[in-house]
């Protein structure tokens, strides 16, 4: 069973359109939602939690459609937003009661575990919490209920960087167990790399890749040269180009570019950002 | 559900205190109104209990609650619910307190009266649910921002109603008293039914 299946999910603002997206996230995987501000990695994850109406598609959810029960479906979801959205008055110790009483599956010791183990205060009001002092308790909150499936909305901005390699470490611990995923959409894309099976690029409201990571890796591949060298390469295994004083840096899929040359290995966030100005 | 109330009352005492000593000073002037030309400082405490639901959703929108509470297992017919029922425990509690000063008030001007208390007592009953049920639907609708113009129009359209609400006056109204809480329920059932269809399509 996949974790999450997104099929022609459309959604229309203003001027902004999330185009026909599909997704698939297999359990036990980590995928990552890649995109710059506006590109609609937020209106999916909304639309994923039926908070806004869909103009077209359907989300499936843990295996069940997300418009049918999913308040139970909700019980198996955990869920960390960009701005967190805990009370600024309330404590740990107060939302682990408030937990308590809204999740089937609370589990006081687990969340006291994360409490201690991100060193996340107790009695201290979230309001006088750093950035990501409320990051870690949303975390902790979202992790302490025996979730199947964590949906992270740049839940890892505004941690510094061990707090952020500590953060990451707890989702690899989480997908250890086969029925496990996480979706994540961050803009610091190394996060991404660092922990996520599968990468997916939306941009404009468009998915531009969604592909294994590692397949991903080994796709493309960034060549160096001397521009006579690179003119001599076939256009459709062109992604990207860089020129400079001291020659030529390609962005190219391997498969396509003839001979046995020498590949340096892709940068996923540069190829995004090729991705996307070859869009543009 | 109960932990939305718990939630509830956690921002409540957190943040509602100075309303909450408001509402008792209140009470005590009430309790000391005299003969009964201050219908304001009667009624006003039961506008005041009512109106901690609506500070309390507008505290929800401003710090994210709303949107949190989306991704929790609760629907928004129960983020709704819980709002009218915490509407309804402090206008009940302001209510009951209300009720003891108009007794205090009425034994102190000169003996008990058993028609006028009920009076009375219709009359606070009438008034305590009202302004939630006619601000909530307007926030849940358009956001606690605008729906707060709706509060302020209420608090305006009371203040220039106790011009003409003289409280002994009510002795002997021939309408049977009893009708106008229940009026007023059926009123707040009906804003609450509103409000959920509100916030159900609106889009945070």
């Amino acid at each position: 069973m996949n974790a999450l299946e997104i099929r022609d999910l459309t959604k229309h603002y203003g001027d902004f359109s999330l185009d026909h997206l599909n997704l698939t996230l297999p359990q036990g995987c980590i995928m990552g939602l890649v995109g710059e501000n506006g590109a609609g990695k937020s209106t999916t994850i909304k639309l994923i939690l039926n908070v806004i109406s869909r103009d077209g598609g359907t989300v499936t959810l843990l295996g069940k459609d997300n418009r049918e029960e999913l308040k139970l479906t909700k019980q198996d979801i955990g869920v960390v937003l960009d701005e967190v959205g805990i009370s600024a008055c309330l404590t740990a110790r107060q939302l682990g009661k408030i937990m308590k009483d809204i999740y089937r599956n609370w589990d006081q010791a687990a969340f006291d575990g994360f409490l201690t183990r991100l060193a996340v205060p107790r009695d201290k009001k979230f309001k006088e919490f750093s950035r990501g002092m409320k990051m870690k308790l949303g975390i902790a909150a979202a992790l302490s209920h025996h979730a199947k499936l964590l949906i992270l909305d740049e839940a890892t901005s505004g941690l510094d960087p061990v707090v952020r390699d500590e953060v990451m470490d707890i989702f690899s611990e989480f997908t250890r167990d086969e029925n496990h995923s996480i979706l994540i959409s961050s803009h610091i894309v190394s996060d991404l790399e660092k922990i996520c099976d599968y990468i997916a690029f939306l941009h404009k409201g468009k998915l531009l890749l969604c592909e294994e990571k590692d397949r991903m890796k080994e796709e493309y591949g960034v060549l160096h040269c001397t521009t006579q060298e690179a003119d001599a390469i076939p256009a459709d295994a062109v992604i990207g180009r860089k020129v400079s004083a001291y020659g030529c840096e390609l962005l190219v899929k391997r498969d396509r570019v003839p001979g046995n040359p020498s590949f340096s290995p892709v940068d996923i966030e540069q190829l995004f950002i090729i991705m996307a100005k070859e869009e543009n | 559900m109960k932990g939305l109330l718990r939630k509830d009352f956690y921002l409540l005492w957190n943040y509602c205190r100075l309303f909450i000593i408001l509402v008792l000073g209140f009470l005590v002037l009430s309790a000391f109104a005299g003969s009964g030309d201050n219908a304001f400082l009667v009624y006003y405490p039961c506008i005041l209990g009512s109106a901690m639901s609506i500070n309390l959703l507008a505290y929800d929108e401003a710090e994210h609650w709303c949107a949190y509470c989306d991704t929790l297992p609760v629907t928004r017919r129960q983020f709704v619910t819980g709002k009218y029922l915490m509407s309804l425990i402090c206008a009940g509690i302001v209510f009951l307190l209300s009720a003891a000063a108009s007794a205090f008030r009425l034994s102190l001007n000169g003996g008990f009266d058993g028609a006028d208390f009920v009076d009375q007592l219709a009359v606070l009953a009438t008034i305590s649910p009202l302004p939630a049920a006619l601000c909530l639907p307007l926030m849940f609708k358009y956001g606690t921002q605008k729906g707060r113009i709706a509060f302020f129009v209420v608090i305006g359209v009371f203040c220039a109603s106790t011009v003409f609400l003289d409280v002994p006056e009510l002795t002997g109204v021939s309408l049977p008293m009893i009708l106008l809480p229940l009026m007023s329920l059926a009123i707040f059932a009906a804003s609450w039914l509103l409000s959920v269809r509100f916030y159900q399509k609106r889009e945070i």
